[in-house]
Parts: C-alpha cells; structure tokens; sequence
C-alpha cells in the first residue's frame, strides 16, 4: 500500500510538480521510441550481409 | 587386435596416440592448432592419463562417410578412434581388474571403481579418419565452474552419456569438433554445435556435418556437386535452422554497441540458447620493440583474413570483464575471447569506418590462463543469428525495448526520491536494471514457487517525519499471495521472456512478456512482486505518468505492462477478492447437504444480487421469535452475490447447502439477539468451510456487514462480531462446522 499524496509531495520536495514529471515521461518515451525503431530498422539483416560467406 | 592403449598426457604422447589411430604424419599432427589449444585446455582441467578406444563408430561421420568419403578411393574406413581423459592415474592393470570384475568397491592401491573413474572422466575426442582435419565430436569437461547466468557469468552445458566398454560416464559439455573443409565449412560447425547446444535437441538427432550443409545448399538429389564445401552464406546458414524447423533471431550488428550485445549474450546465454556469431577476421601482425619504435604512431598492421562463423556458449561479465566462450572450429570448445572496442585499439584506430565497433579479441595463453598475450586476431561480427524453439516468435528486441522504456520512467523518479531525506534504509538502493531471459512457463513458476517472500507484515518505508509512504499490512500480504497463486495457475503461453528487475542487488519484481505474441500485441501476460514492498512504491510511481500515445509503440510493451497495472486495480474479480477474500472450495460435505442434482437441499436460501424491498427479520421470523435456538448463515458467492439461509442442524445443512456446494468466498452466521432493549443483528465469520484460512477476515467480513445491511431494509444495526458464535452454537457444540 503506497500512499500516492505523500508521494507526490516528497517528488514536489524534489522539485519535480505532477505536470514536470508527467512531460519529462513523454520526452523519454519519445526520444526511446526513436531510438528503438532507429535500432530495430538497422538490425535488419540486409541483402548483403546475408550474401556474405563464411569461408575461414 | 589391442583393445585399448593407455597412456600419460603430455603434448608429445597425446599427438603419439593420434597417430597410433591412423598411422597419419607426426609433425602434422603436433604442430596442429587445435591438438595445441585442446592439450592446454586439457592439462588446464588437471589432466594426467588418457586412454585410446582404437575403433569407434561415430554415428555422424558414418553419415558424412556414407555421403561423400565412401567414394574416394584412398578412404581410410568409416571406423573412428576415441581419446578419453582422465585427471587420475589409469593404467592397463588397474582396468582391466574392473573390466574383469574383480576391482574392489573402493578406489585403493590402484584398484579403479567405476565411480572414482567418473570423479575423474574429462571427456573425449574422436579421431576420424582423415589425414589433416582429424578432429571430430570433441565433448570436455568444462574449465571452473558453469556459472549462474544473470549478467555474471555463465557456460552453457548438456549431459553426454558416454559408453567405455561398458562403463557408463558421462560428461557436461558440448561437443566441439573441427571443420573436414569437404562436407563442413566453419559455418556448417557452428550450426552443428548450436543444435548440440540446445536444451531440448536429443544428441543422438542432431543433423551430421554433411546433412547440415546439403540443408544450407538447398541441394538437389543425386547433385555431384554440394561437395566439397567450402563455405556458407549467411542466408544458408537460417535456411540449415529453417530446415530444422527452428525458429532464428537474426541481428544485423553494425551499428550496435557492445553494451547492447553484452546484453542481448546474457539473455540468449541464460535461456540456454547458442548464439551463431558470423563476422570478419583480421589478423594483427603484433610487431617486435625494434618494429614499434620504428611504426607509424604505434599503428599495428592487420589483413583481413576472411568470413567466419563460431558459436557463442558463455559469457563471463563479472568485475567489469568481458569475456565470452565461443567454440571456435579453428581452436576448440569454450575458447575464451575478449569484447574490446576498435576505437582505442592499436591496429584499428586509424580505419574511420571501424570506430565505433567492437570485435572479439583472440588472445593466447602459455600458463594456463593465469596471464594472456596481446589479440593475435579480431573478429568483427557482422550479424548474430540464435536458433531457438518454433514458437518463440518475439525476438530479444522486443523484451529489451519494454525492459529499457520500464527501467528509464522508474529511474527517473527513484533518482528523486533516493535524493530526499526519506528513510534511506528502506528505500529501494542503487541504479534499476533488469536481466531478460526466455524460459518456458513451467521453469517460470519453478522460480515463483522457490521463491520466498522476505517481507513480513508491518514493514514500511517512512518519510523522514515518521510519515509511511509505503507499508506492507495483512492486505498486502493477502494481495501478494493472490497474485502469486495467479501465475502460478492462469493459462499462460508455454514461452515467455522473463523479465527481472533489480534496484543495486536486489530483485524487485518481475514482468512476463508472452513470446508467442505478435509485435503489435498486448504481450504482457503477468507481473510479480518479488519485493512487494518496493515494487508497490515502483508501480505507484508509474501509474501517475498519464499512459498516452507516447506509450504505445511498435519496439516495446510499455503500454501493455501499464494496462496490466491499471487491470490488476480496477479488475471487478480482483475487487472481489480484495473486498471479501478469494474463492475457496467447501472444505468437505455432508452426505445431506447433497443432492443428486449438485444442488443445495436448504430450502430456506435467499440468493440476493441487489437490494430488496424486504427486512431481514420479515423474511426469517422464526429466526426473531426464538434467538436462542436458531440463527442464520450466509456467504459471498463467486460473483459477489449473497446467500442467506436458516441453518438447520438436523438433518446438517451447513454452508455447502445453501451455495448449491460452490466455491465462496467469506461465510459466516448471523444471528438476532438484543442490547440494553434495542435489537441487533450479530454477523460472524465463522464458517468453517469456507472462511478457514483467510489471512485478513475481519477486513472481508466488515465489508460482507455492509454488503449486507444495504441489501435489507431492517432499521437496526448489523454489527461485525469476528470470530464469536451465536448463543445456540454456544450450547450445543464449541467446536460445530458450519
């Protein structure tokens, strides 16, 4: 059991109001977001590296 | 014919018995990188005595013989020979004593037992009869300890029977064994090694070399030409897996930084499953004191030395190391390879295209691995490819985006409150991280079910006015255990990558993402307080982040896991279970509260879902007009509905009879009684059947009170009277069942 109000008040101590915390969560889930479609898209196999050969 | 050959290890005597298979060339044989690498690791594991089993018939070159080497006219048979090791003395007497059967129970003055030789056994190898590339099924015993995975370290081993005239042994490992260049290129190894290497592959029905290759080639029958191979692309190597009807997560790797792949090793590693590196190999001309003062800004020369292939079985992350065991066909098993980035290294920092990747470092060692040399060679992947089970359709991507988007909104708060003056012990310490492994959901409840819960009721993590920001009370705990009892027995997808969280060192809580799903699924499909003391302060902190748009996104399940946080407080079941108990079964029946229907014989039950026009005392006058004798029972039903009947002792018609033998939740008596003149209802929880074993009863009984004082309109009190019983039961029996 977690009493929310006090949460709040001890991350508003911190400085961190409900709306800041709230907008900061949407940046970073934005700039993950990016990230990750940028890091899912280049792990790709490409047709070139599935050409290549394992010859040694 | 000799039976066998036994012999001291050294390097010399090791490449003597080789030669004693075939009658192949000395120097060839000595001077061989593998003999090298298998003599160091073997004289690492304590060596001493080895035994040579001069023909054996190795099931998978008798299929790569049949195939291709049953043609050549200079063959030199089908029949293989064995190496056995053996870290104790052996010797022809003290064996053939216990092939005799006249070796005593325990090991002493040289007499062998089959368990003292078992306590000793390093493994085998398997010399096929091939002049140069002789090394074939390889399994050894593993250097120190498997590990226990989690991003520490860990080797992945299986159990190999091994049959020594008759004396059953066996050995963890898996088996190595080197490239012919005819049936099997390093890429064909490599995926004969990962399929030896997963879980649930029989030894005995793994695919040999040349039945790999001819699966890779997409050869046609009665073709002349698959053979000799001498390499595999990277797309016939997931058409061999595809052949197999395996599933393959294929990574492309050029942009991914080595912190990445330490995780997506540690992942794969703990699930049991190989992963097949395929990459560049350079080799690094390491230059002598004269050559270095003399080079170009210290720059080492390096060749690019060709495609290759080796399959990655361990991992050592301890103390900031970087080590991973590949079984590389060129050396041998578990062959330990440093990740290092090329920025800062000697030979690549001037190549601008390589800056920002990493490669695995070959290094040597002459004293047993106390010391190793500077990398003679680099291998640069390009792309890493894991066979794993048909079903698990959700790559690693997957479960590490959902990991980081959790891991990031949760740190970001903690920072804040780890940077307040609360109560710094019982604050959740250190930085969030997470392991992610895949597992079936049988070894999933394995780890639920061992698991042993380490708060206990009362616990709290205080502000520092003395204020409780999060407290483990009885609800808590009767929460938790519901939870628990959910995993543990909701149908769930047989593949599921698992999820732990751990703030510093200890394990928080854990999410379970269904790795049968699809990309664009809810694949959430259970989360676990390890710690429900400081997970409930984590999902609090996450449910007052609005879940938007934002969250919803095609790399992980954020959205998904908050859905399941919301569901698992607004769930009307769970409402239930919070507010009157979960469901129990009816302890035991009597034979008269059964019918032969399944129906319940007290035809006095009222079964209300809302609010009646009635009073209690109208519907049950009997009950008013003799208090003494007689009282009522009632329960909660599954759906939140009440019971309420009269409840008769003769014949008994207790609880079960009046449920129609249901499972309920709460349950208890109710009776009529009077207090300085003014009548009252007195509702207990004494049921017996049903109400036995609840951890906070009187929280789920003073709700059933209110439940049941809204549904009749009595104009007096129904009071809340725990654990007592009424005047009748009082009477005639302290300990009755109801």
């Amino acid at each position: 059991m977690v009493d929310g109000r006090l949460l709040d008040e001890l991350l508003n101590q911190a400085g961190e109001t409900q709306e800041k915390r709230a907008s900061a969560a949407r940046e970073r889930m934005k700039k993950l977001n990016e990230e990750l479609e940028l890091q899912l898209a280049s792990q790709e196999m490409t047709r070139e590296v599935l050409a290549k050969s394992c010859s040694l | 014919m000799t039976p066998y050959l036994v012999s001291s290890f050294q390097q010399a005597t090791f490449s003597a018995l080789i030669r004693e298979c075939f009658g192949y060339a000395f120097s060839d044989i000595f001077l061989k990188e593998q003999i090298k690498y298998l003599f160091g690791y073997l004289k690492e594991c304590g060596c001493i005595y080895m035994l040579l089993e001069p023909e054996y018939i190795d099931r998978e070159f008798l299929e790569d013989y049949s195939r291709y080497y049953v043609k050549r006219f200079g063959n030199d048979g089908y029949k293989c020979g064995r190496i056995h090791f053996f870290s104790c003395y052996i010797d022809h007497k003290s064996l053939d004593s216990l092939l005799q059967g006249s070796a005593v129970e325990e090991f002493t003055d040289g007499n062998l037992t089959i368990e003292y030789l078992q306590k000793h056994y390093l493994g085998f190898v398997v010399i096929k009869p091939l002049s140069r590339t002789f090394v074939g099924k390889t399994c050894l015993r593993l250097i120190g300890d498997s590990g226990t995975g989690d991003g520490t370290k860990k080797k992945i081993t299986k159990c190999y029977k091994v049959n020594l005239f008759g004396v059953e042994l066996h050995i963890e490992s898996i088996a190595f064994q080197e490239q012919d260049k005819v049936v099997a290129a390093c890429a064909t190894t490599s995926i004969w090694t990962a399929l030896h290497a997963l879980p649930w592959r029989d030894v005995r029905l793994i695919p040999s070399c040349s039945e790999i290759t001819i699966n890779a080639l997409n050869f046609a029958e009665g073709s002349n030409n698959g053979f000799p191979n001498k390499e595999l692309t990277n797309k016939q190597i997931q058409r061999s897996l595809d052949v197999e009807g395996l599933r393959y997560h294929s990574t492309h790797l050029l942009t991914e930084s080595r912190a990445w792949f330490q995780s997506c090793v540690t992942s794969y590693i703990d699930s049991d499953l190989p992963l097949i590196l395929v990459g560049e190999v350079y080799s690094i001309h390491l230059p002598s004191e004269k050559e270095e003062e003399k080079s170009d800004e210290g720059c080492y020369p390096f060749k690019r030395r060709g495609g290759h292939a080796v399959t990655v079985l361990g991992y050592d992350f301890r103390d900031a190391s970087n080590i991973i065991y590949i079984h590389d066909d060129r050396l041998g098993p578990y062959a330990r390879v440093e990740l290092v980035c090329l920025a800062s290294h000697q030979a690549f920092k001037k190549v601008p295209e390589l800056q920002k990747r990493w490669g695995l470092a070959f290094r040597c060692t002459n004293d047993g691995g106390r010391t190793w040399q500077s990398e003679y060679e680099i291998l640069i992947p390009d792309a890493c490819i894991v066979p794993t089970e048909k079903k698990a359709r959700l790559p690693f991507q997957y479960a590490y985006g959902t990991a980081q988007a959790i891991t990031q909104q949760i740190a970001a708060d903690i920072v804040s409150l780890q940077a307040l003056a609360v109560n710094v012990s019982d604050l959740p310490k250190g930085r969030v991280s997470f392991n992610i492994k895949l597992s079936s959901i049988s070894k999933v409840r394995e780890h639920v079910l061992q698991h042993k819960l380490a708060r206990s009721v009362g616990e709290q993590i205080l502000a520092s006015d003395g204020r409780s920001l999060s407290y483990f009370n009885d609800e808590s705990l009767e929460r938790w255990r519901e939870d628990r009892v959910r995993i543990l027995t909701s149908p769930m997808a047989r593949l599921q990558w698992e999820i732990d969280f751990i703030c510093g060192d200890q394990e928080v809580f854990k999410v379970l993402l269904d790795a049968t799903d699809i990309p664009l699924g809810n694949a959430v499909s259970g989360i676990y307080a390890k710690d429900p003391l400081h997970s409930e302060l984590l999902f609090q902190m996450l449910r007052r982040i609005p879940n938007d748009d934002l969250n919803t996104d095609n790399t992980h399940f954020y959205g998904a896991f908050l859905n399941v946080l919301e569901q698992r407080d607004i769930d009307y079941e769970n409402h239930l279970n919070q507010a009157y108990g979960a469901l129990r079964a009816p302890l035991r029946l009597e034979e008269s509260e059964i019918s032969d229907s399944g129906k319940g014989l007290n035809k006095t039950i009222g079964h209300y879902f809302d609010p009646v026009e009635k009073k209690l005392t109208d519907i049950f006058p009997d009950i008013v007009s003799d208090p003494i004798n007689r009282n009522l029972i009632w329960a909660i039903g599954r759906d939140g509905s009440l019971f309420v009947a009269e409840d008769l002792s003769e014949p008994k018609l207790g609880h079960p009879s009046m449920t129609g033998l249901q499972a309920a939740r709460i349950a208890g008596e109710m009776w009529w009684t009077q207090e300085n003149g003014m009548p009252i209802w007195h509702v207990n929880h004494a049921s017996g059947r049903y109400s036995r074993d609840y951890v906070t009863p009187d929280k789920y009984l003073s709700n059933a009170v209110r439940k049941i004082a809204s549904f009749f309109q009595d104009e007096i009190k129904f009071v809340a009277k725990g654990n007592s019983r009424p005047p009748n039961a009082r009477i005639h029996s302290k300990n009755s069942v109801r």
